[in-house]
């Protein structure tokens, strides 16, 4: 009986996880007859599922809208989302599954090493895989060389790119500032970004002292040795800077954490590379002066397809849209424009005709560079400050869009 | 040398939190010998509903101090629920398998959370009056974190007074130590373990709740704090409160002097201090040598 009540305990507590984190993602239902079926990956589960909303919901408004402006017209495209939890294992396994059920056009993730462990089984499969939010510099052709995956197509920038940019923007507007002081993950996303921003302000005449590096693991939360070091170690104001090489949760910690030291009146520039927009909005009004570069910011686009995409993202959400949305917009719209060129949902001619695709999106005139599988998306170097009475409490100051063409060439 | 106090006071800042959350931890372990890897979840717990209460503003130090208790009295309920639910089931089993019933219950506690909260994180604000930093000459502190001190002190001597000064202090002890004998004499070691597990979790509960302030509100607090608290009452010894604030504090200074000193390894203190002390007093700081008499 002991045992049977020890099993019921097992079993219930592996439904419940089940049932509370989302095992398997949302089954939104199955291909119709002489329809196309896209399995989109994303995390809808855990710290990153916000994320996972905002590449789902976007991939979902960018096939919605494609078909809309008459592409793959008639067409049925079906998109099931599953959770690949931010876990290159999951992301492989869920791969695995929608293959292995027929679904061969993939899309979507949020790491690079999720899409660098699914793009080679892609590539295997003989499917076809559009990347949204992963961006590592191995995914797609870097230096304009040949891609290393034949069916993998990423339409986020690569995160060279926008470090590129930001360094590129940084050095114009601050050229006095020369005193950098590092704030970063401790992979390679996190040094790599700080050593393009350097090198691009280098390249650019900008002289670049590193007064101080910090690099903490990704997932750590509790940084006040790091905050009260720095805070010791700053130099005079007109020179200081602090760059972040975070996202997420462990900018926002950083940011409060700093707050107490008053460390970000104490520098002339806070930048930061990476997804902010969600972590200035969390700030409530508070978020400090920041510069950051990044895919995309809905303000820093007047055009009737950005609002189109903007209005449509908030009439379907109630949100107005991240980079993350519109990385998953980006990539359901590339779809479409696939399907519609290659007149079929076979994998075969999918991939060949994402090789070749053009179309206009939010940020303009988008083209898939057919050697690299990049495409070619500008990055957005915002300054915004957190501003209780702006739209979700954060005020775009500027916003400069650096074309993919001044990127794609140096890194 | 204001480089190495300021480096020191950052330290035992970064340590007492961490102190407030393995003290639970180590206690639930001590007197039950669960190790309750769901732990970091009601840390989570107690940050999400203190940030609900005060809905993310600015309050003054009372209002902020009676929600903090209150989110620990909600996740002392949580506690009991859970021991009730999972742990009863599974007191006296391997510890493999109360760390995996403890695991599922973080995974549906994090989806619960999603569930009721969405999955945006929150933010709370600084409590007024104490968003600053204090300065004696050059050693610069933030005022948040000399409360956070003076409450980890607090909470250490409390436990203290609790288990070394009180008749219920004894009770918890003697189930401890011989949970059949304790049966045998007639105490309801049943009630005592449910009060000790509801104490650890309202622990959880309330440094989540401390902590919000300077984090983000967000399910991935969940496994950061479990695993520190882990290292942490390895460290100190498994069940030891003392222990515990012992080596949450070393482990806060540790990491302070590697950023100040060797920045490049800091990353790794946590682990470079766990495996030292491990090689050096494998059963932690105040535990007893494996293979000694009780």
């Amino acid at each position: 009986m002991k045992r049977i009540g020890k099993s019921a305990v097992l079993l219930l507590s592996g439904s419940l996880i089940c049932t509370l984190s989302a095992c398997g993602g949302d089954d939104s239902g199955s291909a119709s007859d002489g329809g196309v079926k896209i399995g989109v990956i994303a995390p809808m589960s855990g710290a990153f599922a916000e994320i996972g909303d905002n590449i789902s919901n976007g991939f979902k408004l960018g096939v919605e809208q494609a078909q809309a402006d008459g592409l793959a017209k008639g067409v049925a495209i079906d998109v099931e989302v599953k959770d690949e939890q931010a876990d290159a294992t999951a992301a492989s396994q869920v791969a695995r599954d929608f293959m292995s059920d027929g679904t061969m056009l993939l899309a979507g993730m949020l790491t690079s090493t999720a899409c660098g462990a699914v793009a080679p089984l892609v590539d295997q499969a003989g499917g076809a895989l559009v990347t949204a939010v992963c961006a590592g510099n191995d995914l797609s052709g870097a230096y304009s060389g040949k891609a290393p995956y034949e069916r993998t197509f990423a339409v986020a920038p690569r995160d060279s790119m926008v470090s590129t940019a930001l360094g590129k923007v940084v050095a114009e507007k601050f050229p006095s500032v020369t005193d950098y002081n590092v704030f970063g993950y401790d992979y390679t996303w996190g040094h790599e970004t700080w050593e393009v921003f350097r090198d691009t302000m280098s390249d650019a005449g900008t002289t670049v002292n590193t007064n101080q590096e910090f690099f903490v693991p990704l997932g750590e939360a509790n940084f006040r040795n790091q905050v009260s070091a720095m805070s010791r170690g700053l130099g005079d104001k007109d020179s200081s800077a602090a760059f972040l090489a975070t996202y997420g949760a462990g900018t926002t910690a950083f940011l409060k954490q700093a707050d107490a030291f008053g460390l970000t009146d104490k520098v002339s520039l806070l930048a930061s590379a990476g997804g902010y927009e969600t972590v200035a909005r969390s700030l409530k009004g508070a978020a400090p002066d920041m510069w950051n570069a990044y895919d995309y910011v809905y303000a820093a686009y007047d055009s009737p397809e950005n609002d189109k995409f903007v209005k449509g993202y908030q009439d379907e959400y109630g949100d107005l849209p991240v980079a993350w949305s519109y990385d998953g917009y980006q990539a359901g719209y590339a779809y479409v424009a696939a399907i519609d060129a290659a007149g079929s949902g076979d994998p075969d001619d999918v991939v060949e005709a994402l090789s070749n695709i053009s179309f206009t999106g939010p940020a303009g005139e988008m083209k898939m560079d057919g050697t690299t599988h990049q495409l070619l998306a500008p990055v957005v170097v915002s300054h915004t400050v957190g501003d209780a009475d702006a739209p979700d409490g954060v005020k775009v100051l500027d916003t400069e869009v650096v074309p993919a063409a001044d990127l794609i060439e140096t890194h | 040398m204001s480089e190495l106090i300021s480096a020191i006071i950052a330290g035992i800042a970064q340590g007492m939190p961490l102190f407030i959350v393995a003290s639970g931890l180590t206690l639930i372990f001590g007197v039950l010998r669960v190790l309750n890897f769901a732990h970091g979840a009601f840390f989570m717990l107690g940050a999400f509903l203190l940030a609900t209460m005060l809905s993310g503003g600015a309050d003054n130090l009372a209002v902020f101090l009676l929600a903090a208790l209150a989110a620990a009295a909600v996740l002392a309920v949580v506690g009991v629920a859970a021991d009730t639910a999972v742990f009863k089931r599974l007191y006296g089993q391997d510890h493999m398998i109360t760390l995996l019933a403890s695991y599922a219950l973080l995974l549906g506690l994090e989806g619960l959370t999603t569930m009721l909260w969405g999955n945006k994180p929150r933010s709370q604000a600084p409590v007024d009056g104490l968003g600053g930093s204090l300065s004696v000459g050059r050693v610069e502190v933030a005022s948040y974190d000399v409360f956070l001190l003076v409450v980890g002190l607090a909470i250490g001597a409390g436990l203290y007074l609790l288990l070394q000064r009180t008749r219920y202090g004894k009770v918890i002890r003697a189930v401890s130590t011989d949970e059949l004998m304790a049966r045998a004499l007639g105490i309801r070691a049943r009630r005592v373990q449910a009060g000790v597990f509801a104490l650890g979790a309202a622990l959880a509960g309330l440094s989540g709740a401390l902590m919000a302030p300077l984090l983000s509100v967000d399910v991935g607090l969940a496994p950061t704090y479990a695993i520190q608290s882990f290292a942490i009452v390895i460290i100190g010894g498994l069940g030891s409160v003392g222990g515990a604030l012992t080596a949450a504090l070393i482990l806060g200074i540790a990491d302070s002097l590697m950023v100040s000193y060797v920045p490049d390894v800091a990353g790794f203190s946590l682990y470079i201090a766990v495996a030292l002390i491990l090689l050096l007093r494998p059963q932690g700081l105040a535990g007893r040598p494996v293979g000694s008499a009780a």
